[in-house]
């Protein structure tokens, strides 16, 4: 059933060497042009190079570039190259093992996503583990929350077993149960498909290419003012491979983009009919892109992770070649035409929709069994929209360890995590509230004398609940803690200081 | 972060609009579109409060953006006497001083003589009726 992975794969992999020649040829390029500007300026004006890496030592002899045949007689282009071209790789491995190690939690902290539990959104929750299964996935995802009104999803995960699916707020808010379970089975068919890890990689090299390039072009402008005085000696040729490696330099990050994007919209695909498979319910996703398509702002703060999340959230006519996501328009329309859940049915509807040959690979389509599309499913309670939007606000201050206080004339006050004060008056109605926090429980001053040498343990402390529902307040320590309405321990202890506060029902003596 | 005084914030919500509030200051950010929500609570009209809103820049504020760190720009809004709104420049909202509020409400309406922008100037200052200098008059 998965070889349209398989598929993917060596697409892929054709894709990372031909990257990785980009990238290397740049670095080449770049060192032969500084080493050849190094050799031939005077001394004074290596200081004002950029320092991108240490001067090169001259005289070493690296493997001669068949490019610079021009150049082979000067001896600092062609250390140049050589160092250069193992300065890029090196910067990609480094930075593709930061990826690697660390890559998730730096996307998902990038994107200010917010870990959940199953009791902080059931729903949410439950759609993932639903997904999961129809998946077949090792481990169900990490589930992740991101504080915006736009409409979008991403996934992220190196391996299946670390993989993390993040939905915006504005999704909880907007989509209903069945559309949302299609953008979870969308993002679930990414994982499955090993997207990100592909993604991750080339995304790595596209960052360094662009690193290197931009770093160049910016050094060149420090670099300009002075040497304008100084080309002397093998000026001409020096003069050529600095202009060559200038255009390189402008359009390698242009050509690694393409690369990468013609590869990433193939993916999309393929996560489309896996979603399609998993939920057995197409028109749901397809309903989920409508409204994602009609949100009214982009997110432009999510450049960088474009490629992952669900739709392009950049604006602008730029489809086609530039783009990393198919139209969602004709996304929408293959969605729309499946006759039956399987790949298929997806793969009919794309030849249809889009006129362009196969989207998936043959031998998956041999192998792919049909299921029958799932009847929509019926409706008994409408959604309230205001309701949903209420919940996801309240998820929203719970998951941000907002410390919330109601007051009686109407409004909620937030208190953010790290606040310090100890009361607040309302805006509205001038009313002065005393920031709930755990009191500490008067001990005798020389029982706490005589215990305190012994043990550091913070003195014991003591929250009375107010009623019966979520609660925030603070420990002792500042820390923001919540109880649920399922709470039903005696005591719990803070999860930054580790004090023990006791939790006292409401109206307990 | 206070982006004027540096005090702390705290969120205000008030039928689902959320505004964040300087306890210091007293100055109040509007993300994105929750003026408008607010102004048509209070009967006002939106659509011509982002007119308002929308003026050109005349000026870069020392104050930066709650959400993004870009410095604010100064926009004048209504006209004579106008108010100086500073504004994110690539749109994530409104910082408003203490007392900013209910005059911007008023040009954005009509100015106070008419009933519409008496309504939604009373309405705003209602909500925000508690400020610095205010707590004598209770």
């Amino acid at each position: 059933m998965w070889e349209a992975i398989e598929s993917n794969r060596r697409r892929s992999r054709v894709l990372i060497v031909l990257m990785g020649v980009v990238l290397v040829t740049l670095g080449a390029l770049i060192g032969a042009t500084v080493g050849a500007a190094v050799g031939t300026a005077t001394p004074e004006h290596e200081y004002t190079y950029p320092p991108r890496r240490a001067p090169v030592p001259r005289g070493v002899s690296p493997p001669q570039q068949g490019v610079f045949a021009a150049l082979a007689a000067d001896p600092g282009a062609r250390a140049g190259a050589g160092w250069g071209a193992l300065a890029a790789g090196a910067v990609c491995l480094l930075l593709w093992g930061l990826a690697v190690g660390r890559g998730e939690s730096v996307l998902l902290s990038a994107a200010n996503a917010r870990r959940i539990e199953k009791s902080d959104a059931p729903q949410l929750w439950n759609v993932v583990e639903e997904m999961t299964i129809a998946a077949g996935l090792p481990r169900m995802p990490a589930v992740y929350i991101i504080d915006d009104a736009a409409l979008n999803a991403f996934a992220v995960g190196y391996r299946p077993e670390r993989a993390a699916v993040a939905v915006t707020s504005g999704l909880l808010k907007r989509l209903d149960r069945d559309e949302l379970q299609g953008v979870v089975a969308h993002e679930i068919g990414h994982i499955r498909n090993a997207d990100a890890r592909f993604m991750t990689l080339a995304a790595v090299m596209m960052g360094t290419i662009a690193l290197l390039a931009e770093l160049f072009l910016r050094g060149l402008r420090h670099v300009g003012r002075g040497r304008r005085s100084s080309s002397r000696g093998g000026g001409q040729a020096a003069a050529i491979l600095l202009l060559i490696t200038i255009v390189f330099a402008i359009l390698a990050p242009l050509a690694a983009q393409l690369l990468y994007f013609s590869c990433s919209r193939r993916r999309e695909y393929l996560a489309d009919a896996s979603a399609a498979r998993f939920t057995r319910y197409p028109a749901a996703l397809a309903s989920a892109l409508e409204k994602i398509e009609r949100q009214a702002q982009p997110a432009e703060m999510y450049k960088a992770l474009a490629p992952l999340l669900i739709v392009n959230p950049l604006s602008g006519g730029l489809t086609g070649l530039w783009s990393t996501h198919p139209p969602t328009r004709e996304r929408i329309r293959i969605l729309r035409s499946m006759g039956d859940a399987g790949f298929a049915a997806y793969e009919r509807a794309y030849r249809q929709t889009t006129g362009r040959r196969a989207c998936i690979g043959a031998r998956t389509l041999a192998a792919a069994d049909t299921a029958p599309l799932r009847e929509p499913p019926p409706r008994p309670v409408a959604e309230d929209a205001a309701q949903r939007a209420r919940q996801v606000g309240e998820l929203l201050d719970r998951v941000g360890n907002f410390v919330v206080i109601g007051c009686a004339c109407g409004v909620r006050l937030k208190l953010p995590p790290g606040d310090r004060q100890t009361q607040v008056t309302c805006p509205r109605c001038g009313r002065t509230h005393a920031v709930p926090a755990a009191e500490a429980l008067a001990i005798p001053a020389a029982a706490a004398a005589a215990v305190a040498p012994r043990q550091k343990a913070p003195p014991p402390m003591r929250y009375r609940r107010r009623g019966g529902g979520w609660e925030s307040f603070k420990c002792g320590c500042g820390n923001p803690l919540q109880v649920g309405p399922a709470f039903s321990a005696p005591a719990l202890r803070c999860s930054k200081c580790g004090a023990r506060i006791e939790v006292v029902p409401p109206g307990a003596a | 972060m206070c982006p004027a005084c540096g005090g702390p914030l705290i969120v205000v919500e008030f039928e689902g609009v959320e505004v964040d509030h300087c306890c210091a200051c007293h100055g109040l950010w509007f993300d994105a579109g929750e003026l408008d929500v607010l102004v048509s609570l209070g009967g006002g009209d939106a659509e011509r409060l982002r007119a308002a809103l929308a003026a050109t820049p005349t000026e870069r504020s020392g104050r930066r953006c709650l959400r993004c760190g870009r410095r604010l720009q100064t926009v004048a809004v209504g006209d004579a006497p106008s108010v100086q709104v500073e504004r994110c420049r690539v749109g994530h909202g409104f910082w408003l001083d203490a007392g900013e509020l209910d005059r911007v409400a008023l040009a954005a309406t009509g100015g106070a003589g008419t009933p519409e922008g008496r309504a939604v100037a009373a309405f705003l200052a209602e909500l925000f009726r508690y400020r610095v200098g205010d707590s004598t008059k209770g």
